[in-house]
């Protein structure tokens, strides 16, 4: 009874459901624009709102949060720029689907598999957090250096010519991820003499590069091409698409969750991933992956939601932010007087509930915006290239140096842009490069601590089959690299043909 | 480039989209080379680093093993590439190295990145965000929509008036 009292508290004051859904709508467009960030609109928010009274200021926060990650969507299936790290994985397939007049539907099943992953997310959270974030303490150096790994087995999938080309690709961006200052002995790491290269390279500077000013680029060779009339009529995903993908749905979601839930690991990596098993799971797509397919839309943006549910598991009951975006909240519930930690939820539990129907109703609201903004954002497509493509050079400026404030921000997402240019042009994916700038710091510092604490690089193998955990991720390892092989397919396809 | 020659590259360019799968761009086997390059100046610079602390925990291991990757996959590339037609085949030296800069730098792009450059001088040398920014959207629209001028000023100004709108006004960043 007391539960169900405190659950229904922001919908009986009109204040707090108001400020949910002020946060989601203005969260959705703050998504969408390239270089303002989740954590960027959660920290300004702790700055304006740490007068307020605590309910009201958390209201707000979970707002932003959930459409900040779900806004990061329409810019990658717009422009293919990712407006936020979760949605990497997203442009995959969504700017293909827009560039074939479909983003109006890329968008309406986007807002759908976002609302449904981020409902899963808060089921878990209500019902698990106990049991998910024992399970992601649990996680040793190992398993995140696994974890790592099998986010690079993704390179297989997001390849284009050959599976060579990926990894190249992938190998310079674990080579950009490691210039700076090493986290571990403070040694400088290709940084030429140069100060701005200590804090090292910044990956969303780089991702707006190698996605933003890259394809504006390679589409200023194809400017003459008439632009696509996008197809509105079809918004809202029928039943039966949503029925028929439930499953992945489903699976999308749990690796969202699971991921969200390990420190460290958040919305970015939990959509890499389940793009990566919709990839090898889903056998005949209507549209192959990479090329407009609804899977690997679906994928990425039902996980990158869940991982929102994942993320508050840690925080709310172990004080120990599963993302940036939580790292932020824990800072705004101190300022309020508040621990996060074990005891949140028998001092206060009120706080827990709260943040569990702020949630609810941020994805009633991110339902509703999502599915009436559509026709509106679709128009930015039709646009024609000569004057679309110097605003997105001008929004990727602006966007790479509001990080830092840093000009050098702006060279070298330039440069980024530059490379990803020629990487396109010669047919080498750009995708891996990211994947690698983003994994560098989960696979170095775990394999170095894992050296560390078992003394050998076999002392490290070996210590893969002592945890029932690590046993699994490996023997996943094991499957992933054995399907990507020319052997396997090989196989497969006698198989089939018998 | 005679008639002859550019018969030859239209004939390659044509057996290209039929084969795709068993040809390749002109200068893609240079862009492996330069890849090759890249490793090896990386994995030079991450020997260096390796040699001041040795062993697999340390700072240097990491960028050392990638650096080989890249020299590894992209040797392996270019092999590959080697056995493959491309649009060049036939062409003498200077043709090739015309054909492979217009591909990666045609007009356009040339056009446009020297604008980028300059508006980043202009940033550098602090003319001015409201300056500089109008007159590059303004410059590259007219360029790309070949004249439009009057609607170009029009799109100009809206793009401006969003980005004080959003990032200044709303966010209070500061722009450049």
């Amino acid at each position: 009874m007391e539960i169900a009292q405190y659950l229904l508290v922001p919908f009986m004051e009109p204040m707090l459901f108001v400020l949910v859904m002020l946060g989601v709508f203005s969260g959705i467009y703050i998504g969408a624009i390239p270089g303002l960030s989740g954590t960027m609109a959660v920290s300004l928010l702790v700055s304006f709102t740490f007068g307020w009274e605590t309910n009201s200021a958390l209201a707000l926060m979970v707002g932003v949060f959930v459409g900040v990650v779900y806004g990061g969507s329409r810019s990658a299936i717009l422009l293919n720029i990712p407006g936020a790290p979760s949605a990497v994985a997203t442009a995959l397939d969504g700017y293909p689907m827009a560039q074939k007049g479909e983003a109006g539907e890329a968008m309406g099943i986007a807002t759908t598999q976002s609302f449904v992953g981020t409902v899963f997310g808060i089921l878990a959270l209500a019902f698990f957090a106990p049991i998910v974030s024992d399970l992601a303490l649990k996680f040793s150096s190992v398993d995140y250096l696994l974890l790592g790994i099998m986010g690079m087995m993704m390179v297989g999938s997001l390849g284009s010519k050959s599976i060579l080309r990926g990894l190249v690709t992938a190998s310079i961006g674990v080579l950009f991820g490691t210039v700076g200052m090493d986290t571990m002995t403070a040694v400088p790491r290709f940084t030429f003499g140069l100060t701005y290269l200590l804090t090292g390279v910044n990956f969303i500077v780089a991702m707006i590069g190698l996605f933003g000013v890259a394809e504006a680029l390679v589409q200023i060779t194809m400017k003459d091409v008439d632009v696509v009339k996008q197809q509105i009529d079809r918004i809202i995903p029928s039943f039966d698409t949503i029925k028929k993908h439930l499953p992945l749905t489903i699976r999308s979601s749990v690796v969202g969750l699971l991921v969200g839930a390990l420190p460290g690991a958040g919305g970015d990596i939990a959509a890499l991933l389940s793009y990566d098993q919709a990839k090898r799971t889903v056998k005949n797509p209507e549209v192959p992956f990479g090329e407009g397919a609804v899977e690997g839309l679906i994928a990425p943006e039902s996980a990158n939601n869940a991982a929102i549910g994942g993320a508050f598991i840690p925080m709310l009951t172990l004080g120990i932010p599963g993302d940036a975006v939580t790292a932020v909240m824990i800072g705004a519930l101190t300022i309020h007087g508040l621990r996060p930690g074990p005891n949140l939820m028998t001092t206060t539990p009120h706080l827990f509930y709260l943040i569990l129907s702020c949630l609810m109703i941020a994805s009633i609201g991110l339902l509703f915006f999502g599915l009436t903004g559509i026709k509106v954002f679709t128009k930015i497509v039709e646009i024609p290239k000569g004057i679309l493509l110097p605003i997105i050079i001008i929004l990727s400026v602006v966007g790479s140096y509001s990080i830092n404030n840093s000009l050098f921000d702006i060279y070298w997402m330039l440069g980024f842009g530059l490379m990803g240019y020629l990487f396109k042009r010669f047919d080498y994916p750009v995708a891996p490069c990211v994947l690698g700038i983003i994994l560098t710091k989960l696979l170095e510092e775990n394999f170095r601590r894992g050296i560390l604490i078992n003394k050998t690089v076999m002392g490290l193998f070996l210590s893969i089959f002592k945890s029932p955990i690590t046993i699994i991720l490996f023997g996943l390892i094991v499957i992933m690299f054995t399907t990507q092989t020319q052997a396997y397919k090989r196989w497969k396809e006698k198989r089939i043909s018998e | 480039m005679s008639i002859e020659d550019k018969n030859i590259l239209d004939k390659r360019k044509e057996e290209i989209i039929i084969n795709d799968n068993k040809s390749i761009n002109p200068g893609e086997k240079g862009f492996s080379l330069a890849l090759i390059i890249f490793g090896l100046f990386f994995a030079f610079q991450s020997f260096l680093m390796y040699q001041d602390k040795p062993g697999a925990s340390s700072h240097a291991a990491v960028p050392l093993f990638v650096s080989i990757m890249i020299i590894l996959f992209s040797t392996l590339n270019f092999i590959f590439d080697f056995k493959k037609e491309s649009a060049n085949k036939g062409l003498d030296t200077l043709l090739i190295i015309r054909n492979t800069l217009t591909y990666m730098f045609n007009k356009d792009i040339l056009v446009i990145i020297g604008m980028v450059l300059i508006y980043c001088i202009g940033l550098l040398m602090d003319v001015g965000f409201y300056i500089l920014t109008p007159i590059f959207l303004w410059g590259s629209m007219s360029y790309l929509m070949r004249k439009k001028y009057l609607y170009n000023v029009i799109w100009t100004g809206l793009s401006i008036f969003f980005i004080y709108i959003m990032f200044s006004f709303a966010f209070n960043v500061v722009l450049p």
